[in-house]
């Protein structure tokens, strides 16, 4: 498990990512609204422009072709597709959308394609898969005006009235509602309706909407043609605004959407993480706890062995005035308290305790053989002052401490001074 | 019966009026008037200014081109360019007329130059309109001042 600074780490910056989503939640939510205003504003003179150009087409009667623009060609050679993307990510599947939807439809028309793309994403992604992109407008403004996508019209329109392309496609995001978006290809030049035998191509291509009146008997100032002349390149121009509005409304529909989602999802991580960073924090303190329980338990038990020894001398210093004959009795059930003898500390007994020598008597008739045996059982080292155990336990065990006193005054740390010598 | 009147551009919906009485259009053939009635035309608009009537009121547009389709009850103005006569911005009129004037004067790419001529003439066109709005002095708007503020 990651330690609490670790997570708290992790917490905060999923905090600031938070912060940063949702500011982009926020605008990507008030440009949909204008988009989706500027793209209602700008279908009045669409409507009204479509329903002038049906119009004339079905007034002029014959094949005599009114305008280059509207002239479908039989033999399409060629096409170009206008692909509208995003110049920036983040915005969900949006992008990935309608680059793949172009590109299936590019196969599915199974003619060779120029692309024009709009927008960085599909440049890029166009790019990286080899596709053939004759031009690319990026980082157009936030909110494009005619004058900015005219230079893409006037491109598609003389690609097209050259002949080197026969039909100009557009492939779009149209914007349905905040939740639905819908990856769409518009057939742009000619501008005529879209007819295809194929289901599939049917499933891709948006139906311009039939206008219903659709009068007739119109007079014409000065004549059709520079009526049309007007009107078409307008129109064509419009279409691509259009197109480029309903992007833009997804787009940041989509944005909004995928944001929500990445902020929704940080108050959900960073519920998680700060009750893993409770559980770290609390394990922290409980073992910090321990420690201290176990250092303080430690040190218990030795003040406790201490009391022992202090209670045990005091004990066999009161049991010297007392008559010698219960003391045995009494010392029966309680161990004698060794470290009287000189040379047996605490540790020296408590080998000699777990060998069985409890008492001054077991001590006194203990050979130095057994002695020895019973420290190294413990793991001690020889005590040089073990021959003269035996002895000075003879004198405890009759009781007799001024006796002991006595001998322990001749001893030299323990040991038999060397008389001969001292003498 | 009163005509309905829409100016539209490719960007918005400049004005609409349900119930006007007459509308005035320069169209390239020469100036128009259209009442109620009027036989169906759709014919191309020149420079110059659009004018709506409605009682003692009027509103007024200038155009820079585009189609008109007139109906017995209805007028559609399609417009390339359409600035309310009353709102035009002197300034930027001024500044772009020189702007033009002189690269005329220069001498630049032809294409350039068909641009400079057009805007050229949008800018005298707007002086000329503000000037004899001028002189007119006040003007019965159709349009409420503070509505169209918004």
């Amino acid at each position: 498990m990651a330690t609490a600074r670790e997570i708290k780490k992790r917490i905060r910056s999923i905090k600031n990512i938070s912060q940063i989503t949702r500011a982009l939640e926020a605008v990507s939510a008030s440009r949909v609204r204008r988009a989706q205003a500027r793209v209602l504003a700008s279908r009045a003179f669409a409507e009204k422009a479509w329903e002038i150009l049906l119009n004339i087409q079905n007034m002029s009667t014959g094949g005599v072709p009114l305008h280059p623009l509207l002239t479908a060609r039989e033999d399409v050679k060629q096409v170009m597709v206008v692909l509208i993307t995003s110049d920036r990510g983040l915005a969900g599947a949006y992008n990935a959308n309608i680059i793949r939807m172009a590109q299936r439809f590019a196969m599915r028309l199974n003619k060779p394609v120029r692309y024009v793309t709009v927008g960085r994403k599909g440049r890029d992604s166009l790019v990286r898969v080899g596709a053939n992109v004759v031009a690319e407008f990026s980082y157009l403004p936030a909110e494009p005006k005619m004058a900015d996508i005219s230079p893409i019209a006037r491109l598609a329109i003389d690609e097209f009235l050259s002949g080197t392309v026969d039909d100009v496609f557009i492939a779009y995001t149209d914007f349905i509602n905040t939740l639905t978006q819908r990856p769409t290809v518009l057939r742009w030049l000619p501008l005529m309706p879209y007819r295809t035998e194929d289901r599939v191509m049917a499933e891709f291509v948006k139906d311009v909407p039939m206008v219903s009146d659709t009068r007739s008997d119109y007079e014409y100032e000065p004549d059709a043609s520079a009526i049309l002349e007007e009107i078409v390149p307008r129109f064509t121009e419009l279409q691509l605004y259009q197109a480029l509005l309903e992007s833009q409304a997804s787009e940041h529909s989509a944005r909004m959407v995928a944001m929500r989602n990445a902020s929704d999802n940080a108050v959900q991580l960073t519920a998680d993480l700060t009750l893993e960073y409770n559980k770290a924090r609390q394990a922290a303190i409980t073992s910090e706890i321990l420690d201290i329980v176990g250092g303080a338990s430690a040190l218990q038990q030795s003040i406790d062995d201490l009391a022992e020894a202090i209670l045990a001398a005091a004990s066999a210093a009161t049991n010297g005035h007392k008559a010698p004959e219960p003391a045995p009795v009494a010392k029966a059930d309680k161990p004698d308290d060794l470290t009287v003898i000189e040379g047996i500390g605490p540790k020296m007994a408590s080998a000699l305790r777990a060998a069985g020598f409890n008492l001054y008597s077991q001590l006194a008739a203990a050979s130095e053989a057994q002695l020895v045996a019973a420290l190294e059982a413990a793991g001690l080292r020889f005590a040089p002052s073990l021959p003269t155990w035996p002895e000075q336990a003879a004198f405890a065990a009759r009781g007799d401490w001024d006796g002991l006193k006595q001998f322990q005054d001749q001893l030299v740390a323990g040991r038999k001074a060397h008389n001969d010598e001292g003498a | 019966m009163p005509i309905h009147v829409e100016v539209v551009t490719q960007e918005k919906k400049v004005f609409e009026e349900p119930k006007a009485d007459m509308v005035l259009i320069p169209a390239s053939e020469g100036e128009m008037g259209v009442l109620p009635h009027h036989a169906p035309v759709l014919t191309t608009l020149g420079f110059g200014e659009v004018v709506i009537r409605k009682g003692g009121a009027e509103e007024r547009f200038a155009v820079y081109g585009g189609v008109v389709d007139v109906r017995p009850d209805k007028v559609v103005v399609l417009a390339d360019l359409a600035e309310s006569s009353f709102e035009l911005d002197m300034q930027a009129i001024e500044s772009a007329r020189e702007r033009a004037a002189r690269l005329l004067t220069e001498g630049v790419p032809p294409e350039l130059n068909r641009q400079a001529a057009l805007e050229l003439r949008r800018a005298e066109l707007a002086l000329k309109i503000k000037s004899r709005l001028q002189a007119r002095g006040a003007v019965l708007r159709i349009v409420d001042q503070q509505e169209n503020d918004e």
